[in-house]
């Protein structure tokens, strides 16, 4: 029987919440497709290098206590719908790189051997693993897909590239969106732990961490130019989509008088943004690279836009709102 | 004797999606390294473009003329094969012109056997090591790369409105793919398809549909879930049921799969063929219940996954020589079957 692989990401001990969303995706394939769904983690064991701990940057994902840890994880991967669970111990600290993990990561992929793997789009590691996984395996990659159908589900993302069940080949997706499940009933499943050899990629050497500038965030962001940022109706719209999508509002100083963007995310004219995805509303005085999907709200599409809607900003945002505040 | 690492900044296939100033921002990046080299593939206006922006900063450029428009790994052959070349040993990625770059920084690292790096903001070079920062998340981390590596780099130049049209460049060093090592006929099997260029969604459900996949994640609920998307459940409620017809996990089957019948044999959990090594690999159930259920009549699942016949079957999985091994990805052999390479269609 094939295997569908979901990397879990830890985040304080529970799985990261785009992890669970790559694992309810996995399981809605594994279903259709009659496979075996395999949730994996990799996690530090401080009993193989105690020095790793004073390393910066290192997350406490460990499996202390052994015993309750693995518990814990267990059940909640099992509610999530996993088959079996790998956990899989490394030397190497918990950092989201492959340098890091790859090692611990690639046993996992020998020995399962999985059609598909899933990584959470969101989740820390998805962005060093999945592409190096996708290379190492020789597999398709999809980012940011999601699952569609009922009893042929295949997985399909924004480019319109899809893996299905009949597919040659293996697949290597980060999930951006999965359905919403019911929670699995039963907790008691395999856990199986693996200990590979070897730990960290000694030519990547973490020195230290601090936060990041808002102008360098690889995540969302809204972008709003100075007249709409003038329209407390828009303004307010603005906030709530922000809100459910999990953005940052930046624009320029006018915008901040304004009160709609906050003291840290004023950005100056024309600057640089490399984000996952940009929605500008009105037009902001941003320099957007050609990796980030852009949509715009109150002025026109064009080549590169992925999505335009253009008419009245408060009423557009606003709908746009409710609509994804009820998925 | 040190070795300073030997440069080359792979542009890509085609030119940047919006402003150059990301474009020349990689190349700026590169012109910190002596002996830099500007790498591009693909048609020759995009070879002159990227020629005439490396010259301005005095990097040579080589170019490889191809109409071949491959997938990820396709263009890592292209990039690997120039590296090998020019006997580079770190590669600058721009992985901020267009949004399939990014996925080329790890597999070029993967065909070059390098480390890898992504979303580096800021790079400096010290003797034989590198300083880097990059981007995971809110955190800055500061990195030291020592050896060959591959670094994807979203480094922006100076702002450009507009910039004078590119002349063919008689600079730009020309490499084709049979001076690579890669037959194109080859190469091909990742080519992707032809797609009509994609006109921007224009309704409130498409545009949602489209941002659905960027929002934040729910945070999990207290008694489990996953905090998905509810739109998609509706359309996928009943797909919860496997083909054959069992409900995976239900209460029923999952009594069964307790059952001592369904329990295999203890002596299989430490077969070899199970696991990578009997010693490091344990099931912690099974430490406590050798009755326990990953037998391959488990009624839960049908069949163990992990039977090395199921695992490795080919229908199941790719072929594992063609996947596995390496050297077929640099020498352009295709790693997934061909149906699989061209299965898209418009979404």
């Amino acid at each position: 029987m094939a295997a569908v692989l979901v990397h879990i990401d830890l985040e304080g001990g529970r799985p990261h919440a785009s992890s669970l969303q790559a694992l309810a995706a996995g399981r809605v394939v594994a279903s259709s497709w009659g496979a075996i769904l395999y949730a994996a983690v990799i996690v530090h064991d401080p009993d193989r290098r105690a020095s790793d701990a004073a390393l910066p940057g290192v997350a406490a994902a460990r499996v202390p206590g052994e015993a309750r840890a693995i518990h814990a994880v267990r059940v909640a991967l099992a509610r999530g719908g996993a088959d079996k669970i790998v956990v899989v111990k490394t030397e190497a600290p918990i950092v989201p790189l492959w340098s890091a993990l790859g090692t611990a990561w690639q046993a996992v992929l020998d020995q399962l051997r999985p059609r598909l793997v899933a990584f959470g789009a969101d989740a820390p590691s998805a962005g060093e693993l999945g592409p190096r996984t996708a290379a190492r395996i020789g597999a398709r990659l999809f980012l940011r897909a999601r699952a569609h159908g009922s009893d042929d589900v295949e997985l399909r993302d924004g480019g319109g590239s899809y893996a299905r069940a009949g597919d040659g080949g293996a697949a290597v997706v980060l999930i951006g969106a999965a359905p919403r499940l019911a929670t699995h009933g039963e907790d008691d499943i395999d856990v199986m732990v693996m200990s590979p050899p070897g730990g960290a990629d000694p030519r990547i050497e973490l020195v230290s961490t601090a936060p990041a500038e808002l102008a360098h965030t690889t995540g969302v962001l809204i972008a709003i130019g100075d007249d709409a940022a003038a329209e407390p109706e828009i303004a307010r719209a603005t906030q709530r989509l922000a809100k459910v999508l999990g953005a940052q509002v930046v624009g320029s100083a006018s915008a901040a008088s304004a009160g709609v963007v906050g003291p840290g995310a004023v950005l100056e004219h024309d600057a640089p943004l490399a984000p996952a995805l940009c929605v500008t509303i009105g037009v902001p005085a941003i320099d957007l690279a050609g990796a980030a999907s852009l949509v715009r709200v109150g002025s026109a599409g064009g080549k590169g836009v992925d999505g335009a809607l253009t008419g009245p900003i408060a009423p557009n945002l606003a709908e746009l709102a409710r609509v994804l505040e009820g998925r | 004797m040190t070795n300073h690492p030997v440069v080359a900044v792979w542009l890509g296939s085609a030119p940047p999606v919006r402003s150059i100033r990301w474009l020349d921002g990689a190349l700026e990046a590169a012109s910190k390294f002596p002996g830099a080299t500007a790498v591009a593939a693909g048609d020759p206006t995009w070879l002159d473009l990227a020629a005439d922006r490396a010259s301005r900063l005095g990097l040579p450029s080589v170019g490889v003329p191809t109409d071949l428009q491959l997938d990820y790994l396709g263009w890592a052959q292209v990039m690997a094969g120039v590296a090998r070349q020019l006997g580079a040993t770190t590669i600058l990625v721009d992985e901020a012109s267009r949004p399939e770059r990014f996925a080329e920084v790890a597999a070029l690292a993967e065909l070059c056997d390098a480390a890898q790096l992504t979303h580096v903001v800021a790079i400096a070079p010290d003797a034989t090591t590198i300083h880097a920062s990059r981007i995971a998340g809110t955190l800055l981390q500061t990195v030291r790369i020592h050896g060959p590596a591959v670094i994807g780099i979203r480094i922006s130049g100076a702002p450009i409105d507009e910039y004078p049209t590119p002349r063919p460049s008689a600079s730009m060093r020309r490499l084709d793919l049979a001076a690579l090592g890669l037959d194109p006929v080859v190469l091909g099997h990742r080519a992707l398809p032809p797609r009509a260029s994609q006109e921007p969604r224009r309704s409130i459900e498409r545009v949602a549909e489209h941002l659905a996949v960027h929002m934040a994640p729910r945070k999990a609920a207290p008694d489990g879930g996953n905090g998905g998307d509810a739109a998609i459940a509706r359309d996928v409620r009943v797909s919860r049921r496997p083909r054959d017809g069992k409900v995976t996990r239900s209460g029923s089957e999952a009594k069964d799969a307790r059952d001592p019948k369904d329990a295999r044999d203890p002596k299989d959990a430490r077969d070899p063929k199970d696991a990578r090594d009997p010693k490091d690999t344990r099931d912690l159930k099974d430490a406590r219940d050798p009755k326990d259920a990953r037998d391959p009549k488990d009624a839960r699942d049908g069949k163990d996954a992990r039977d090395p016949k199921e695992a490795r079957d080919p229908k199941d999985a790719r072929d594992p020589k063609d996947a596995r091994d390496p050297k077929d990805a640099r020498d352009g052999k295709d790693a997934r079957g061909a149906k699989g390479a061209r299965g898209t269609k418009d979404a």
